[in-house]
């Protein structure tokens, strides 16, 4: 223990001076928005990847309990924290800001909806899960629906969305590296894909929960430093940046002219812009449906994704788990009040047309960039934006290479399997998942923010449903299950091969309606509702839920008999 | 002998005393969730109305004498204003063709002769060079105070060589109404710490709440949890 704050704290000193001792170096840089090798944002980044797998190093997973859910012993702050890095994805790091620059009061929806989503969470599920006393998401559904089937598709679908997810992660990831070593798009997701791969498999999960701790403090740290800059070097209200930021939305609404200029010496002013603030404005192309839409589809899909329920498993009491969602949801707030902010900058500081169409994914690093941000800052935020993703992406890995070690190869294919054996098969799952989420990233499908929302809403509408109902229904039984993931899961299929073919240009039929009623960023809207139908429907045909299972569900998740 | 129906677990039909108080709490807070959040939007919806812009009111008057070739030189103007304003509102519009077309034509329109010249050569350049001098037109629009709009200038122009085309097209109404006119009503208009009040309510108050929610469901869950003597089985 005494090593790792050792070594830790002489990264992060090493971090700081590099600061100092480059500062005149860059004093005059800058000024281009891209393209070219930054030699400080890029030590900053080796310095702080190196410290998480130094950590990560002292904190290895001895075995399948350690590798799943790190041995219980993460206190509930640090668990909090643990579930803000986790959760704090590329997509809440870059993406937020992308959807709200480039969707105005749409990208609201996804601020809301990933947000609010930790209230059903905490209310309906987080405790009850930690209870019921299993590891995975898979775990729990195999054994409250009773049935190895259920459990085998729930392992494909919790992979289908921790990929899904990643290949988000692994564009934000392509987009930075990009920026920091000047390398093309392509070259950025193999080289960034190839080191948090790395880095997953040296750390496992028990380095992951001590690493996501330190991760949260740096991204979160990088994140908010140039939130101050701004707002004070444009004279707004600077003590607390995500509110100063109200004004310059204002502005934009308003129109307005400064007499400030960015990095670019370009005037910062604006052209009246009520599109940017009002509510489904037609010139977005977002209206009153989707919005509500979205937002639901988010809420839901946070409260059932595999990844953030394991979370629930690392803690030592179910008490801890509702408060480490307490915790979590407070520092994830933090990053999400601040996340507008960069937008409305960005918005401002890009308006004139010189500027050009910037990449909206990249669109946090820009403005700092443009609002003339030292470029040491603006590279500590990049390395943050980097960390981001890394942590939440070592933690998918983890999620779909433990639902194929443990519900898929050890419950189904290889019951004999030694703890050793599930270990080298979850490492074989991470490898094979990265590379075909390398090969997807590399085609460029959507925003961030949008392809993470496709993995929300099959989380959403398959794996909640049976969570809620197998929580608060001890009548839901394996027909009702086996019914509801069916819906859910042949919406979602529907919707990604749609999606897939309007991509490449293939017209199937009824098209339109898909994509507006069942758009693959929040088809959960629907979907989701109808799987609980589902599951009820079929329920009430099907035989009675065994008294065991009735039983545990009594007694050990909802303490009947204990009164 | 055991009874099953002692095991059954239904939210709406909690029935031991921990349940029904577990419950309760849950549904209230999912109340307030659902409310502060579908609910706020909801109002929004209903009671928002579609409010032109400023320039939208003007562009209503103005158009029809635009189209019938009876606007005044000061109305061109007013009219190429507008149009450049729209422009720089999105990248889109940019690359609108007739948008752009209407606009040079205005400024054409607006020139004195001995600078028409002038901006026929402008409007061949600025596709490859951008830093040409548009100070004459910015002078003609009077808008040398607006940053803004003078940086739109040399992406809003189009070519003059093949002639001086219409100041109208049929395609700019819809542009209108879709880029000039928002929904808007008194939670977006009033202002609150800076913000447009609906926006604040969102992007501020609504995490807060959550965040409280979930602390206030905590403390009481906790006491519910102590009050059963629950805690020393599970917690």
């Amino acid at each position: 223990m005494k090593n790792i704050k050792l070594i830790s704290i002489s990264l992060i000193t090493f971090i700081i001076s590099l600061f100092v001792v480059t500062l005149p170096a860059f004093a005059a840089s800058g000024a281009a928005l891209e393209g070219g090798f930054k030699t400080a944002p890029a030590l900053i980044l080796i310095a702080t990847i190196l410290l998480f797998i130094i950590v990560g190093l002292m904190n290895k997973a001895e075995g399948a309990a350690d590798y799943y859910a790190a041995g219980r012993s993460i206190s509930r702050v640090g668990s909090g924290m643990a579930i803000a890095s986790n959760w704090m994805s590329a997509a809440s790091f870059l993406g937020l800001a992308a959807v709200t620059y480039g969707l105005g009061y749409h990208g609201i929806a996804y601020v809301v909806g990933w947000t609010g989503g930790y209230v059903l969470l905490l209310l309906l599920m987080a405790s009850q899960i930690r209870r019921f006393g299993k590891y995975t998401a898979t775990d729990f559904i195999g054994d409250r629906y009773y049935s190895p089937g259920l459990r085998f598709w729930t392992a494909v679908i919790a992979i289908l969305i921790s990929f899904s997810y990643t290949v988000g992660q692994f564009g934000g990831i392509g987009l930075m590296f990009k920026w920091i070593f000047g390398m093309n798009y392509h070259y950025s997701v193999i080289i960034g894909s190839s080191v948090v791969l790395a880095y997953t498999l040296i750390s496992g999960m028990l380095g992951v929960t001590k690493n996501q701790q330190i991760q949260y403090i740096i991204l979160i740290t990088a994140f908010m430093i140039p939130s101050f800059i701004l707002t004070f070097k444009f004279d707004y209200f600077w003590v607390l940046p995500p509110l100063g930021y109200g004004q310059v939305v204002s502005d934009i609404v308003a129109g307005t002219q400064t007499g400030f200029v960015s990095s670019l010496g370009h005037a910062m002013s604006t052209i009246p812009s009520p599109e940017y603030a009002m509510p489904w404005d037609p010139s977005i192309g977002m209206n009153f449906f989707q919005w509500m839409a979205t937002c639901f589809a988010l809420m839901i899909g946070t409260a059932g994704l595999p990844h953030v329920i394991q979370k629930f498993y690392v803690v030592p009491k179910p008490s801890d788990a509702r408060w480490s969602v307490t915790w979590g949801l407070f520092f994830i707030c933090i990053l999400y009040w601040t996340s507008p902010l960069y937008s409305a900058f960005g918005k401002i500081l890009s308006s004139n047309p010189e500027v050009g169409k910037l990449a909206k994914d990249a669109i946090v690093v820009y403005t700092a960039q443009l609002g003339s941000v030292h470029p040491l800052i603006v590279g500590f935020l990049a390395a943050g934006a980097i960390s981001a993703a890394f942590s939440t992406v070592s933690g998918l890995l983890v999620a779909g290479a433990s639902a194929w070690s443990n519900d898929i190869y050890f419950k189904v294919i290889n019951p004999d399997a030694t703890g050793e054996q599930q270990v080298r098969m979850a490492k074989i799952a991470t490898v094979a998942m990265a590379v075909g989420v390398t090969i997807v990233a590399l085609l460029k499908l959507g925003l961030i923010a949008q392809l993470v929302a496709l993995a929300f809403s099959i989380a959403g509408s398959t794996i909640f449903p049976l969570f809620l109902l197998g929580i608060w229904w001890s009548r839901s039984n394996k027909a009702g299950g086996i019914a509801s993931l069916s819906v859910g899961g042949g919406i979602s299929v529907l919707v990604i091969i749609y999606f897939i073919a309007g991509k490449y240009g293939l017209q199937l039929p009824a098209k339109d309606f898909m994509n507006y009623w069942l758009n693959p960023w929040y088809f959960a809207w629907i979907a989701g509702p109808l799987a609980v139908l589902a599951n009820i429907v079929f329920s009430f045909l099907g035989e009675e839920t065994p008294l065991e299972i009735k039983k545990h569900l009594a007694r050990k998740v909802h303490g009947v008999e204990s009164e | 002998m055991e009874n099953s129906t002692q095991y059954d677990i239904n939210f709406f039909k909690p029935h031991t005393p921990f349940l029904k108080e577990a419950t309760r709490l849950v549904t209230i807070g999912i109340v307030i969730w659902f409310v502060a959040v579908y609910g706020f939007h909801i109002l929004l919806r209903m009671i928002e109305t579609p409010t032109p812009e400023k320039d939208y009111l003007t562009y209503e008057q103005l158009y029809p004498k635009l189209t019938q070739g009876t606007a005044s030189l000061d109305e061109q103007k007013i009219m190429a204003n507008i149009y450049l304003g729209l422009i720089g509102k999105s990248i889109a519009l940019q690359k609108n063709d007739a948008l752009k077309n209407a606009f040079t034509s205005a400024v054409y329109s607006i020139l004195p002769d001995s600078e028409k010249e002038m901006l026929v050569a402008t409007s061949g350049k600025v596709g490859s060079d951008k830093k040409t001098d548009v100070s004459y037109i910015v002078k003609a629009l009077g808008i040398e105070n607006d940053h803004s709009r003078k940086a739109v200038i040399p992406y809003a122009l189009m070519p003059l060589s093949d002639g001086v085309k219409a100041m109208t097209s049929p395609e700019i109404p819809a542009i209108m109404s879709k880029y000039l006119i928002h929904n808007q009503s008194v939670l977006t208009d009033t202002k609150f710490l800076g913000f447009p009040f609906h926006y604040f309510y969102s992007a501020v108050f609504l995490l807060a709440l959550f965040v409280m929610i979930c602390l206030v469901y905590c403390k009481a869950i906790d006491r519910v949890m102590k009050k059963y003597k629950l805690e020393s089985e599970y917690e």
